[in-house]
């Protein structure tokens, strides 16, 4: 006779054969929908024990109940891409307006201390927020659209992730055309303003989106779903 | 009842399970199970993305919550999902009423 142990690792080998066939760069997602499937195989167990099979077969009933954990990667794989598309998404466009907001901040309360002078590169960032802002509204868009359509592609991540690394490269050239990095002498934004400040939240953003973007960009190439079911 | 058939209506099913209110993943399998009067006879684990797509369309709410030390999300209908069932009850009724009709149609003629 098998002991409870056993029975948790044929839940625990069905949800590894599920995991197994998910995209990388998932991670949130990925745990969420691995738990509420084991957590429903072993509520399925439960059901069975209630109903008066033995330990062993009500796993073994729950997980033949579930099915194959190959066949179904295709599902969870399709929703785990959607997710790391959303996220990129909505850093990249709430991101991009808190740094916007940020230095609209800074330049009412030290216009003085403003990096480099107004010209074509530093207005260039208000097109740059415009371009992020509707990439994340097109691209939830997206997700709702794909969702209610029953159809499942990773095209949708690439876009992101493509036009999310182009948001970040863009605001990087523009942010060095508007005042080359560590030509500033050191001395004279001391102590901290808020526009140093500024410069250090507006720098660690980008990297959030650039690497939500890269991220969005890994899980489509390590997905199997670019089909349409 | 063949898969592929339960796999094409299945988002009208989990819709209408959730109409009468919100529901955990396995609670909705075995809702559809005693709707259905077993009948239905989907894997239990294509519920649960689908449930996720659902979510991601706007139809369904999903939230955590923590019952008996297991964590379990819970759904429940949207306005935009009630009107999402009502359009999917329509279609079916005219779809069956057709197939209904042309499937029918020698043994009703036959007994007229």
């Amino acid at each position: 006779m098998r002991s409870p142990a056993r029975e948790a690792d044929l839940i625990d080998a069905t949800i590894s054969r599920l995991a197994a066939g998910l995209p990388s760069g998932t991670t949130g997602v990925r745990s969420d929908l691995l738990l509420e499937a084991r957590h429903g195989l072993e509520d399925a167990a439960e059901a069975y024990r209630a109903a008066g099979l033995s330990e062993r077969e009500a796993v073994e009933r729950a997980v033949r109940d579930f099915g194959d954990p190959e066949e179904l990667t295709v599902d969870y794989a399709a929703h785990a891409v959607t997710g790391s598309v959303r996220l990129a998404a909505l850093v990249l466009g709430a991101g991009y307006s808190l740094v916007l907001t940020a230095w609209m901040v800074a330049s009412w309360t030290a216009p003085d201390r403003l990096p480099g002078e107004s010209g074509p590169a530093a207005s260039s960032f208000g097109w740059i927020g415009g371009v992020a802002v509707l990439t994340t509204l097109g691209a939830l868009a997206g997700v709702r659209r794909q969702a209610r359509r029953s159809q499942h592609s990773s095209t949708l991540a690439w876009t992101i992730g493509v036009l999310g690394l182009l948001v970040g490269a863009a605001t990087l050239v523009a942010s060095y055309l508007v005042e080359p990095w560590g030509a500033r002498d050191g001395s004279v934004d001391s102590p901290a303003s808020v526009v140093s400040v500024v410069e250090v939240f507006s720098g660690g953003m980008i990297f959030v989106i650039l690497a939500c973007s890269l991220r969005c960009l890994w899980s489509a190439w390590t997905t199997r779903t670019t089909h349409t079911r | 009842m063949a898969q592929d058939r339960v796999k094409g209506h299945l988002d009208g099913l989990l819709l209408a399970v959730l109409e009468s209110g919100p529901l955990h993943g396995y609670a909705v399998i075995e809702a559809l199970q005693a709707r259905s009067g077993g009948a239905l006879t989907l894997p239990t684990g294509t519920v649960y993305p689908a449930l996720r797509r659902l979510e991601d369309a706007g139809w369904i709410a999903g939230s955590w919550s923590t019952v008996a030390g297991r964590k379990r999300r819970t759904y429940e209908l949207t306005a935009a999902g009630q009107r999402e069932l009502q359009n999917e009850r329509s279609e079916w009724l005219r779809f069956s009423g057709t197939i209904g009709t042309v499937l029918g149609g020698a043994a009703l003629e036959a007994r007229s």
